[in-house]
């Protein structure tokens, strides 16, 4: 049996979407939201504190160290305490400050989770931050900024922000060395007594009624939740491309991009469309030009980052020294390519079946599942959102795209941060 | 528990199956046996650059990315220095065109020397990127020689230098195709929303009709026991000191890989390890410290890494590493109990992505005991506190280490 290799097998053109959605059950004025599914014995527990992250920020780093240094102490228990019976119960934490909604979270096998609860709720709920945590922990941050600002790609990402939305927007705050020194003890404390009472609970794995009843008990509230109202607003101004030179660099980091229209725009589905063709997937313009037929890097991208009230679109890459003037000039011509000219049929075909394929293969765990959900439930929008991106993708023509590149995308408008 | 058929096509392939219909994708993983230690130690760095050679167009199909992308398939590839392995992920109801794809660049590539000539400039890019670009980078194109005088681990991935890599040909291209990426030398997994039959009816007839190759048998030279404490300096702009000790351990799938693991973890897994405790947090020599195994299924190395808090000499964090290791008699039971739990945590955590379950398969599979992704947690479970403590003895010495001190030029704290 010789099969005919010369032509692609029949495939497919409907894809299988469906999102398992949570379900909330508040303990109190706590809200519980649980995604039940998967076959392997674990659960992610996440504790989010919703618009607690940085774009609080009155001192800059406050809210990074607050979220970095939970677990560090209560009142009642060392963080050599906690650390000890986080591991011995094979329970992994991490934490994760943010722009918006910073989150502590535990991971662990299901028949330990009994165990692990009593120290999550008292992890987040009666939080201490000991002077001398205070100190080592702000020493050893310091050392690991030194290490990541020192890699080109890094700094040009924090630059990057830092430059578009300027470092008086909430979004614009990037921490620096000084910055952490400035930082004491208290601004902690008082960051967390104000921003750390009302988490949200997001439940992820294989679980029973009764574990989930066990977790709202040790996350329950009957305080009132307050709502901050917070708007990010545009940057003042347009912002001034910059450059920082660095003589021993063999790569230099680009980062082009400008703010753009929030999630809940209608004009962010068509958008977000565009921005995969242009540099979304291995496939994209940016890829076949400046990695697969220049060879001047590993690898460039574009996508758009949603905070949850603004976004910005960006174009990433970390390209040969000698050449970096090139890849600026190839990379707008590819946007003003996409923008005069439409796609053509075969292209556009693909620029969606990636989309739809990879959309449905990336909810392959029930973790992913609860990214999905925090992908709108921060955003002001629920799941119907992904209908209609899905919609969105089948229905959009060509036109379409070059619209909303010349609406939204023209380099002129846009800020070019390069580093090394 | 990962539930798995498997079968072997007369030229060789071994296929294995494992369903899972909670996911809508379909995963096709294939193992090639090949790696960065299978090179010429004049030619390093080939297995990785074939690897991007292999999206570079076969003999029906000029441009594999595109033809995936059309149904909406993801795909990606990584070498190490044991195998090659290459995934796609595909919706479940287009699994044919992964079989169509993955058959046709065994059957041949395009070996097309202008893909050559770009993917040896994306390559080199990647050198830069990732090792020559960013701090400490170099850390393992100078320790690998340093730990192996003479097995090929000796050279990393990447290869020794650019050099290499530049001076590849498509003769050389041609060459290691036909030695190494034979379907006597692979193994397909196929998981997710898939049948046993209808893998088994895909197989045969994409991958079936592909010739066996002259049955490549890996001889490499073994690795001589470490008799002396060896050691490098390295000096660069750095943000902060920072050292590395490498002691030589068993392979991936030998007998005594597991009370060396737990061992690595005793010493430095988390914030409750010996080394966090003691050098972090109680003495202060180091910012951050961590131990692991680099699980390399010939004898591997137990790797020790830690930052050194600011006014600290390499000599006495390097002592203070040692001084953790002779305390560890007194471990116990509770301290087994909990990497062990870690452990297993570990393994129950690596089983959630589907994707993920198929490379345990093909890895398990390759080394030439599919089953053996099943026990793991019942080795970890036998392993007692005497087996920690003989493997202290046994692999934590002086002799066996190799330690590099990576020094912070002085410029860089002065800005």
């Amino acid at each position: 049996m010789t099969p005919d290799r010369t032509r692609p097998p029949a495939y497919s053109q409907t894809f299988e979407i469906d999102i398992k959605e949570a379900e909330t059950t508040y303990f109190g004025q706590t809200p519980v939201h649980v995604i039940k599914a998967g076959d392997q014995d674990v659960v992610k527990l996440e504790v989010l504190f919703p618009g607690s992250g940085s774009r609080l920020d009155q001192k800059k780093g406050e809210s990074y160290l607050t979220w970095k240094l939970l677990a560090q102490g209560t009142t009642t228990r060392s963080a050599e305490d906690i650390a000890g019976l986080f591991d011995q119960f094979g329970g992994f934490t991490e934490n994760f400050p943010s722009l918006d909604t910073p989150s502590f979270t535990l991971y662990c096998l299901n028949r330990h989770l009994d165990n692990l609860l009593p120290v999550l709720a008292d992890v987040v709920r009666d939080a201490a931050f000991p002077q001398d945590e205070f100190q080592l922990n702000q020493d050893i941050i310091r050392e690991q900024l030194r290490i990541q600002n020192n890699k080109n790609n890094i700094l040009a990402s924090k630059l990057f922000r830092e430059h578009l939305f300027g470092e008086d927007h909430p979004y614009g705050k990037v921490m620096k060395e000084e910055d952490l020194d400035a930082l004491n003890q208290e601004d902690v404390q008082k960051f967390y007594s104000g921003h750390g009472k009302q988490p949200e609970i997001l439940v992820s794995g294989k679980l029973s009624d009764d574990q989930i009843r066990k977790i709202g008990e040790h996350f329950y509230t009957s305080e009132e939740r307050s709502n901050s109202g917070f708007e990010a607003g545009t940057a003042s101004g347009s912002p001034a491309d910059f450059y920082l030179e660095k003589d021993k660099s063999l790569q230099s980091s680009l980062r082009i991009g400008l703010q753009t229209i929030p999630k809940n725009h209608p004009d962010y589905l068509p958008l977000r469309i565009a921005t995969h063709a242009l540099g979304g997937y291995f496939g994209s313009r940016l890829m076949k030009n400046i990695r697969e037929d220049k060879g001047y890097t590993y690898g460039i991208y574009s996508s758009l980052v949603s905070l949850e009230k603004t976004s910005y679109f960006i174009i990433g890459s970390d390209v040969q020294k000698e050449f970096r003037e090139n890849a600026v000039e190839e990379i707008h011509k590819e946007i003003m390519q996409l923008s005069d000219h439409p796609l053509d049929v075969v292209e556009l075909q693909m620029v969606k079946n990636h989309l739809l394929g990879s959309f449905q293969s990336s909810i392959s765990s029930p973790f992913a599942l609860a990214d999905k959900f925090k992908g709108v439930h921060y955003y002001g929008l629920d799941y119907s959102y992904y209908q209609h991106f899905m919609q969105k993708i089948q229905e959009i023509t060509a036109e379409e795209i070059s619209e909303v590149m010349q609406k939204y995308l023209h380099p002129d408008n846009m800020l070019h941060v390069i580093v090394g | 528990m990962i539930e798995y058929t498997s079968f072997t096509l007369e030229n060789g392939l071994k296929v294995i199956v494992h369903e899972d219909t909670n996911v809508e994708i379909a995963v096709l993983n294939i193992l090639y046996d090949v790696g960065s230690r299978d090179e010429r130690p004049d030619k390093t760095g080939f297995a990785h650059l074939f690897e991007h050679l292999m999206f570079g167009g076969s003999v029906n199909i000029p441009d594999y990315d595109g033809e995936l992308q059309k149904v909406g398939g993801e795909n990606n590839a990584f070498t190490s220095p044991d195998v090659t392995n290459y995934y796609v992920t595909v919706p479940a109801q287009s699994l044919e065109t992964a079989f169509w794809l993955e058959s046709d660049r065994m059957l041949g590539l395009s070996f097309d020397p202008r893909v050559l000539e770009v993917q040896r400039k994306v390559v080199i890019e990647e050198f830069k990127q990732r090792y020559l670009n960013q701090p400490y980078g170099d850390v393992w194109l100078k320790l690998r020689p340093l730990a192996y005088s003479s097995h090929p681990y000796q050279w990393a991935t990447i290869g020794k230098e650019i050099s290499h890599i530049a001076d590849a040909t498509m003769e050389d291209v041609r060459a290691f195709f036909y030695k190494h990426y034979r379907p006597d030398q692979a193994v397909l997994v196929v998981a997710g929303n898939v049948t046993e039959a209808q893998v088994r009816e895909l197989s045969e007839k994409w991958f079936g009709p592909i010739p066996k190759g002259d049955g490549y048998k890996r001889q490499l030279s073994v690795e001589p026991p470490q008799q002396e404490y060896r050691h490098i300096d390295l000096y660069d702009e750095v943000p902060s000191h920072a050292l590395y000790m490498t002691f030589h351990v068993p392979g991936r799938y030998e007998a005594d890989y597991y009370p060396a693991d737990l061992l690595s973890d005793i010493m430095g897994r988390g914030k409750s390890s010996r080394l966090y405790l003691q050098l972090v947090r109680k003495q202060k020599l180091f910012t951050q410290i961590g131990a692991h195994m680099n699980g390399s299924f010939d004898p591997g190395l137990l790797i020790v890494h830690g930052q050194l808090a600011p006014g600290i000499s390499h000599e006495q964090a390097e002592a203070a590493v040692f001084e953790v290791i002779s305390s560890l008699g007194d471990l116990t039971e509770e301290e087994l109990e909990k990497v062990k739990n870690q452990a297993e945590a570990t393994v129950e955590f690596g089983e959630v992505e589907v994707l993920q379950r198929a490379m345990n398969l093909a890895f398990c599979t390759v080394q030439g005991d599919t089953e053996e992704v099943n026990r793991e947690t019942d080795r970890i479970r036998a392993v007692s506190v005497s087996d920690v403590l003989k493997a202290r003895q046994k692999f934590l010495t002086r002799e066996n280490c190799s330690s590099l001190f990576y020094h912070a030029k002085p410029e860089l704290h002065e800005n």
